[in-house]
């Protein structure tokens, strides 16, 4: 289980990078990385680094979405092909701009 | 070859040649009657056969052509089935219609799944929240304890100033007596605060884990279900797309057998054509009868002539050759299938 959670804060953007598996193991770190860190005008999860994602993860983004909307936008970038075909049975394209 | 009937021509077979002219043109002239006899009878033959066949042909033609009409029927109703913009909806077999919906049950579904992780996981987050809180309870309690041992501290001393003070000294010594039990309370319940709490993490903990597994569903499962449907109703579309196309062929073909028919019950209107060239052909045989008669009569009007023996004796035999020929070769009488023979 080497999943880590990444964080740079520049440019009013935050850039949360997940290494490894994107599941429940990563709430805390995940939750820490925007919660009281003021406005930024982007929130990016980038998933260049993540294999595997379970629904957890799904609900860990809908609460990012939650926290960012209606100010700033949430991007998600970098997807490998398995964890694109997640978010698109989960619909998650039409919440969120991925790449 | 059939065997005569035993005939009443045998005297004539075994006289002698004709001799004169008149005889021979007599003897001709029955010959010829005879074939014209034959003709009339077979031509009856062939008029009552082609009524019958005609008849046969007739009535299996309009039975093809109801059928037909009633195979177009068929494949235009399936057709209609098939297509969505018919109505009624009752009786539509939509597949596309029906793929649409399931897409829509399984995207529910799917959507259900993220939903519930979604309150999963905000539920643990106040569970995080909620064991910051227990700890915090827990450095409060360190605090009233440090308190609770200080004033028991305190009270030790004052028990100690009050034994220096001497008998002025003892009630003195009584409370602070009293303010130590009551230290040493505070600090067992603190304890048992302290317990419960602990208890209260754990539970606070468990119930974590439970959420946390209900929180992480794997989605493979899911995914590979939506991609087979899919797959499922690729095959369903393409066999529709087939079933139509060969519904347009069908009736492209029933078109042309309708039409085929359309011509052949035209075409046995040759029937009364055909009548009347057979009837106009007996009355020629007639007329052939009464040729010859008269003929006959012009040769017996005159004195009668030597014939040539050679020639008369040819014709004899002609005669007597097709007088043992059958009259009536094809027994049949209609064409109904019991009754055609190979001849």
């Amino acid at each position: 289980m080497n999943t880590e959670v990444r964080v740079d804060k520049s440019h009013r953007t935050i850039t949360i990078a997940i290494v490894g598996r994107f599941d429940f193991s990563c709430h805390q770190a995940f939750r820490r990385s925007y919660e009281g860190a003021g406005e930024a005008e982007e929130y990016v999860v980038d998933l260049g680094g993540t294999d595997y994602m379970d629904s957890s993860a799904l609900g860990m983004l809908l609460l990012l979405r939650e926290h960012a909307e209606p100010r700033s936008k949430v991007r998600i970038a970098n997807c490998r092909p398995a964890v694109r075909r997640i978010l698109e049975i989960a619909n998650f394209h039409t919440l969120f701009a991925v790449s | 070859m059939n065997a005569s009937p035993p005939d009443t021509d045998a005297a004539h077979r075994t006289s002698p040649p004709a001799a004169t002219v008149g005889q021979a043109v007599a003897a001709s002239d029955a010959a010829v009657r005879r074939e014209l006899e034959a003709i009339g009878l077979q031509v009856g033959q062939a008029r009552e056969l082609l009524a019958d066949a005609i008849a046969r042909l007739g009535r299996s033609f309009h039975t093809l052509e109801g059928e037909t009409a009633s195979q177009k029927e068929m494949i235009a109703g399936l057709i209609d089935s098939l297509s969505d913009s018919s109505t009624p909806a009752a009786n539509r077999v939509s597949i596309r219609a029906f793929a649409a919906e399931t897409s829509a049950v399984l995207q529910q579904f799917t959507d259900l799944l993220a939903t519930v992780s979604r309150q999963s996981v905000r539920t643990v987050y106040r569970i995080d929240d909620m064991t910051q809180e227990l700890d915090s309870v827990f450095k409060l309690v360190a605090d009233v304890n440090e308190i609770a041992e200080e004033t028991f501290i305190l009270a030790v001393n004052a028990t100690i100033e009050a034994a220096h003070a001497g008998a002025s000294g003892r009630s003195f010594s009584v409370i602070a007596g009293n303010v130590r039990e009551l230290a040493k309370k505070t600090q067992r319940f603190n304890d048992q605060i302290g317990d419960q709490i602990t208890k209260a993490k754990g539970t606070v903990n468990e119930v974590r884990h439970i959420i946390a597994e209900m929180a992480s569903r794997d989605l493979n499962v899911a995914l590979a279900g939506k991609e087979r449907v899919q797959q499922m109703f690729e095959q369903l579309e393409g066999f529709e797309r087939f079933l139509a196309a060969t519904l347009e062929r069908a009736t492209g073909a029933a078109n042309k057998i309708a039409g085929a028919t359309a011509e052949a019950i035209t075409a046995l209107q040759c029937e009364d054509i055909i009548n009347q060239l057979l009837g106009s052909a007996v009355g020629r045989t007639g007329h052939i009868d009464r040729l010859l008669a008269s003929l006959e009569k012009t040769i017996a009007s005159r004195p009668p002539e030597a014939v040539n023996p050679q020639a008369s004796a040819e014709l004899q035999a002609l005669a007597d050759a097709r007088r043992s020929a059958d009259p009536d070769p094809v027994q049949q009488r209609s064409m109904s299938p019991g009754e055609v023979e190979l001849f």
